[in-house]
């Protein structure tokens, strides 16, 4: 009977690509951003805008991992924007070197900004490195203010939370305080923009945001 | 699901491992697993039930997986907390001071097999 002692972090090998995807992106200066929430939060819609708002000031490219259909693909596809699907087979979470292989179909050194929207899943893609710059949490208020407690592990792994869909906010009765109060309470360093892809209220800030960092990676 | 997925990293590193030692029969498997870490132990063993199916390698192999629960620190005053007490924000000073000293891991500790 031999014993073996390994030691090893089951996400190693998804690290070390995650690692070689990030030093590419830094390579070709292309700030990127992957996107999580849950299905319905409004990924795709805060895309459509965004690409609407910042192209052709910046070009954008998109990773699209949500799910089994190219619609969200065609829908930012049509804004000028260059998109790769990913095609998950219905798994629930985008892995980094399925990420290579999107990066290799992009051309890297025409991008100013890579957004990769995250399979709609609260708890799958969380472990799963892919090598993007920042992880931005998207929450929609109709979602409920219990979604950070019940997925701690997802919100501490974000350093943005938009909370969108603020538009509904008198709808269900709600105040935005009671959103960054639980967001507070999982990941007190998460910066929070509240914002509605519908009105387009607070989406400056979001595109404000984008920019800073954009520059401080310069 | 991501289990499944985890559940096969998992074997293809015990299988390099036990290429490279000469190990044709693995026996149990040690794992650890943070209750942080967003991962289910019921659905891992479940996966790695279904994996080793037909494996020679793993066909006498169990699965042992030791859990970790969540334990904090407040570095400002320090309070100290468990699993359904870890809060991410001190419930004592109120300091954003909190660190998260276990619940995170995700680890193969090893195997034995001959
Ligand atoms: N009222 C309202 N609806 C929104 C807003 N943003 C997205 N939606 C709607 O929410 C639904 C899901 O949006 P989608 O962008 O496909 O979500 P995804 O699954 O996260 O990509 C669609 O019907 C959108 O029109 C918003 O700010 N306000
Ligand atoms: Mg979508
Ligand atoms: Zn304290």
């Amino acid at each position: 009977m031999i014993k073996v002692r390994l030691m090893q972090k089951v996400m190693e090998s998804n690290d070390a690509v995650a690692a070689e995807n990030a030093r590419k992106l830094r390579d070709a200066a292309v700030f990127s951003v992957d996107m999580m929430s849950a299905p319905g939060s409004g990924k795709t819609t805060i895309l459509e805008r965004t690409l609407d708002a910042l192209i052709p000031a910046l070009t954008i490219g998109v990773i699209q991992g949500d799910v089994d259909t190219t619609r969200d693909a065609e829908r930012v596809q049509a804004r000028g924007a260059q998109t790769v699907q990913i095609n998950t087979g219905g798994a629930c979470h985008l892995d980094a070197p399925a990420v290579a292989g999107a990066l290799e179909d992009l051309d890297l050194d025409a991008l100013d900004l890579l957004v990769i929207e995250n399979v709609g899943n609260l708890i799958c893609p969380t472990g799963f490195a892919l090598g993007a710059h920042e992880r931005v949490m998207v929450l929609s208020v109709t979602e409920g203010a219990d979604k950070p407690e019940k997925y701690p592990a997802m919100f501490r792994s974000c350093s943005l939370a938009l909370v969108n869909k603020t538009d509904l906010l008198p709808v269900l009765g709600l105040d935005l305080e009671a959103f960054a109060e639980e967001i507070a309470r999982v990941n007190p360093d998460m910066q929070i923009l509240p914002v509605s892809a519908l009105t387009g209220e607070g989406m400056e800030d979001w595109y404000q945001w984008l920019r800073d960092r954009m520059a401080e990676g310069q | 699901m991501h289990e499944f997925s985890l559940m096969g990293e998992v074997l293809e590193v015990v299988r390099d491992s036990a290429r490279e030692q000469g190990i044709r029969r693995v026996h149990r498997i040690q794992m650890t697993v943070g209750a942080l870490g967003c991962v289910f132990p019921p659905a891992l063993e479940q996966a790695f039930g279904i994996l080793r199916d037909g494996d020679a390698l793993f066909a006498d192999a169990t699965l042992e997986i030791e859990e970790r629960p969540v334990r904090v620190h407040c570095n400002a005053c320090g309070w100290s907390a468990e699993g359904a007490d870890a809060r991410f924000l001190c419930v004592e000073c109120g300091a954003n001071a909190v660190e998260v000293m276990s619940g995170e891991e995700l680890t193969i500790d090893g195997y034995e097999g001959e």
